[in-house]
């Protein structure tokens, strides 16, 4: 694949159909259909266990489908996992870098990989990160080493970023300032960021688009702005005090009792205030929910269907 | 577990199970041996059980002394809770720390028991296993006080206290100029030679740099700036991150084995000559040999993370944009490049000590054409050169593929190292099969696949990748030892000799190995 041809695909990765099972009775990926769009950031959000893990695993060719496909910029990792990595900056959630070495080499090692290097940028992070370079990686802590492995994974200025749960062990201003502006840069300079990430509050103040893995399955994939646009709280007060949660159409999940609940909803707002209506029920308060309660609201009703089935 | 104190007898129980066992086996062993010999009073001359448990012995006295040097060997939790808890539970735990004193000390008894018999120094028989026992307790105690850096201090303090301590009460008398000291302070040279070489153009390979003679001296010249230098290309930077992760590890440890196991009885025993020389010597080249296998399997182990099953490639090393091809060749060639360079120690060390035999020394001069061109030694040293040569690749694949084939191919490679050896130095009219020496090279090759065998179950390392390896190389083993032990000398008579058997192994190794050496997808490595 010619750096063109990898620069021009508008769809960077593309998973159809994909599956994967571990054993007879483990279904980690579950006909998993995504499309990550070029320049942006793109979160993978889900539970421990969901598949975020597996899923990227995929597209580094570390992994093959027991079923469907899985392109990065148009290629087949398994067949020709060269072209593929030669484009993506990879940071395992398992931080498994070579203990031994020391910053100094680690940068020396992985630049001899990519003839695109950037000398001063990597230089520039490892002072941002304030790594010795003279220091062993063993002796760094987690949080230090995420930093190695996040300069190690951007410093060739790759075409794809795959962070793999990249705030893991870092504090809380690092992964605030220097993860989000450094995902941003990347991202606003044209390449595409992949991140998982169970902390979805970081998700919703970095990412462009989002998609949810419960269990193996997508259960929502869209822009930030169509799921914050789609997804609604509404507070609901009844005539008289329910035994069970209302049947409100569009509602994915709900707390409350007796006269009132608090619904997260998905749909167009006058449709779900209709029905609220329809229900004989007050809105009390209508307001755009946090992606952690859709998330949550998502995966209650994905267990609550499962259930049922 | 309702209580902590089962709780941590469980733990205990758990950790030392495998000890138990041996150290069990061992007694008894021991202990008939004893019955059947009469004890100390009247020592029997020197017969393969004895060298063959001392061998044993050996082997698992260092592993076991070993095993504890590392500190993380320790569960973390012992020494913070040894001050909070309970007597009984207290007790307990320092149960655990003595038998582990107690288990060396048994181990060594009957090791001093050789050296008594070999070296007619009854004080040995007290000496030795209380050294041991007192320099376990010490190192388990720095070790637990003090973690690694604890455990550095503590095996530099004991290895400068060990020399006069065994030096002082043994009386040895150091009658170099009774032997060709030459021999032994040139194997040392020549080993630190041949490391810093190995060394110096390893790290002239990340640039390219590797010119000849005066590129060495460049090198050691430019030694720290040669670290900051970028690598020539992928590969170069491949090569090098193999060598730094565990191509150093074989000839260090040759090193150090044949320095210490070689030629100490060489410096030691009072006469060259001494009649028990050659089959000690052999014994002592099939454990160190088996103890060298064995400590870098349990490092190569060490150095793996099976929890992810990508037989020894991390996601930071798949995920380098390089064919995995190139990453198993880069592998390949540092571990046949450590290969070489321990097995040119090995070689020089034959030679040297050879040379000091006038038998060889006259047929090499000399050119003896009648002993070198007679058709069954041409077939021999053919037979040997070909195992040489599919054992190094069989070596090779090991290191890339599984650790169960790779003790299997140390193994026969080391035993077969030790057949040259007898071949050269014996001649090929020494001893049939059935000798002394055979038995410790038949374990030379057995142990070390049981030990990975054990290992590789306790890791969870057995799938059906590695019992296929395993299934296509361990009857390598066996023809090799049915080769040794029961066909060539039902076969071919008393008149055969361990050269002779040599080539037969060799002619029983070879489909196994040429099976062994089919390249396989190499995708399977990369792709789960």
């Amino acid at each position: 694949m010619s750096e063109d041809s990898a620069a021009d695909s508008e769809r960077p990765v593309v998973a159809t159909a994909l599956t994967r099972r571990f054993g007879r009775k483990t279904v980690a990926l579950d006909n998993v259909d995504l499309e990550v769009p070029r320049g942006g950031v793109f979160g993978l959000v889900g539970e421990n266990g969901a598949g975020k893990t597996t899923f990227i695993k995929h597209l580094l060719g570390l992994l093959k489908p027991t079923a469907g496909t899985v392109r990065v910029f148009g290629i087949d990792p398994i067949k020709e996992p060269e072209n593929v990595l030669a484009h993506i900056g990879y940071l395992s959630e398992d931080r498994d870098l070579p203990r031994w070495m020391r910053v100094r080499e680690l940068m020396l090692y992985t630049q001899a990989f990519y003839p695109k290097w950037d000398h001063a940028y990597a230089e520039q992070l490892r002072e941002t990160f304030d790594l010795d370079p003279r220091a062993k990686l063993k002796t760094l802590s987690r949080g230090q080493l995420a930093q190695a492995g996040l300069l190690a994974a951007l410093a060739h200025r790759p075409d794809l970023l795959l962070l793999d749960e990249p705030s893991s062990g870092l504090d809380p201003v690092v992964r605030r300032d220097i993860l989000g502006a450094i995902i941003r840069t990347v991202a606003d300079e044209g390449r595409t960021v992949l991140f998982s990430s169970h902390l979805l509050d970081e998700v919703e103040r970095v990412a462009d688009t989002v998609a949810m893995i419960h269990q193996g399955r997508v259960v929502l994939c869209g822009t930030m702005d169509n799921i914050k646009g789609s997804h609604y709280r509404l507070t609901l007060r009844f005539q008289e005090a329910l035994r069970s949660a209302p049947a409100l159409l569009g509602a994915l999940s709900y707390e409350g009792s007796d006269r009132e609940w608090t619904a997260i909803c998905d749909g167009r707002l006058d449709q779900l205030k209709q029905a609220a209506v329809a229900l004989g029920a007050d809105i009390l308060e209508e307001s755009v929910p946090s992606l952690e309660e859709i998330f949550v609201a998502r995966v209650r009703g994905a267990r609550h269907t499962k259930a049922e089935d | 577990m309702h209580s902590t104190f089962l709780a941590l007898l469980w733990q205990q129980w758990r950790q030392t199970r495998l000890y138990l066992f041996v150290v069990l086996v061992l007694v008894l062993n021991f202990l008939a041996l004893e019955m059947s010999w009469g004890g100390l009073v009247e020592p029997p001359p020197p017969d393969w059980p004895i060298y063959l448990q001392s061998f044993l012995l050996f082997a698992f006295f260092l592993i076991l002394l070993v095993s504890h040097c590392d500190p993380e060997n320790i569960h973390p939790s012992i020494p913070s809770r040894v001050f909070v808890l309970p007597v009984p539970t207290y007790l307990l735990v320092t149960s655990y720390f003595i038998f582990r004193v107690a288990a060396v000390g048994i181990v060594s008894v009957p090791i001093a028991y050789n050296y008594c018999l070999l070296f007619d120094r009854p004080s040995v028989m007290y000496l030795l296993p209380l050294g041991a026992m007192a320099l376990m307790a010490y190192f388990q105690s720095t070790f637990w006080l003090f973690a690694r850096a604890g455990a550095i201090a503590s095996l530099i303090a004991g290895c400068v206290l060990l020399c006069p301590i065994a030096a002082l009460p043994l009386s040895i008398s150091f009658t170099l100029a009774q032997h060709p000291a030459w021999t032994a302070a040139g194997a040392v040279v020549f080993i630190l030679a041949a490391f810093v070489v190995s060394l110096v153009a390893a790290r002239l390979e990340r640039r390219s740099a590797w010119t000849g003679a005066w590129a060495v001296i460049s090198a050691l010249w430019d030694w720290r700036v040669g670290r900051q230098k970028p690598f020539a290309s992928a590969a170069h930077a491949q090569r090098w991150f193999e060598w730094k992760r565990r191509g150093k590890l074989l000839p260090v440890l040759a090193a150090i084995a044949f320095v210490l196991l070689r030629n100490l009885p060489r410096i030691l025993l009072p006469s060259p000559m001494h009649p028990r020389i050659p089959v000690y010597q052999d014994a002592t080249f099939a454990a160190s040999c088996t103890v060298l296998a064995a400590f870098v399997a349990a490092l190569w182990f060490a150095a793996q993370d099976y929890r992810e099953r990508t037989n020894g490639l991390s996601s930071f090393m798949m995920s380098r944009p390089m064919s995995t091809k190139n990453l198993g060749v880069a592998r390949l060639r540092v571990g046949a490049r450590s290969i070489l360079v321990a097995t040119a120690v090995m070689a020089v060390l034959l030679i040297l000590r050879a040379a000091t035999s006038g038998a060889f020394m006259s047929k090499i001069l000399l050119f003896d054409a009648e002993a070198w061109f007679s058709v069954k030694r041409l077939a021999v040293v053919a037979g040997i050169t070909l195992t040489a040569g599919l054992g190094w690749l069989a070596l090779c694949w090991s290191l890339f593929w599984f650790s169960v084939p790779l003790l299997s191919g140390y193994g026969l490679i080391f035993a077969f190292v030790a057949l040259v050896e007898i071949a050269i130095t014996r001649g090929f009219g020494a001893p049939p099969a059935s000798s002394p020496e055979t038995w410790p090279l038949i374990f030379a090759v057995l142990l070390p696949g049981l030990i990975g065998l054990y290992t590789s179950y306790q890791r969870g390392l057995v799938s059906i990748r590695g019992l296929v390896c395993a299934v296509v190389l361990w009857p390598i083993a066996f023809l090799d030892l049915a080769a040794l032990v029961f066909l060539a000398p039902g076969l071919f008579g008393p008149g055969w000799s361990t050269g002779d058997l040599a080539l037969w192994g060799a002619l029983c190794m070879l489909p196994g190995l040429a099976i062994a050496t089919v390249p396989l997808k190499m995708q399977w490595l990369r792709v789960r």
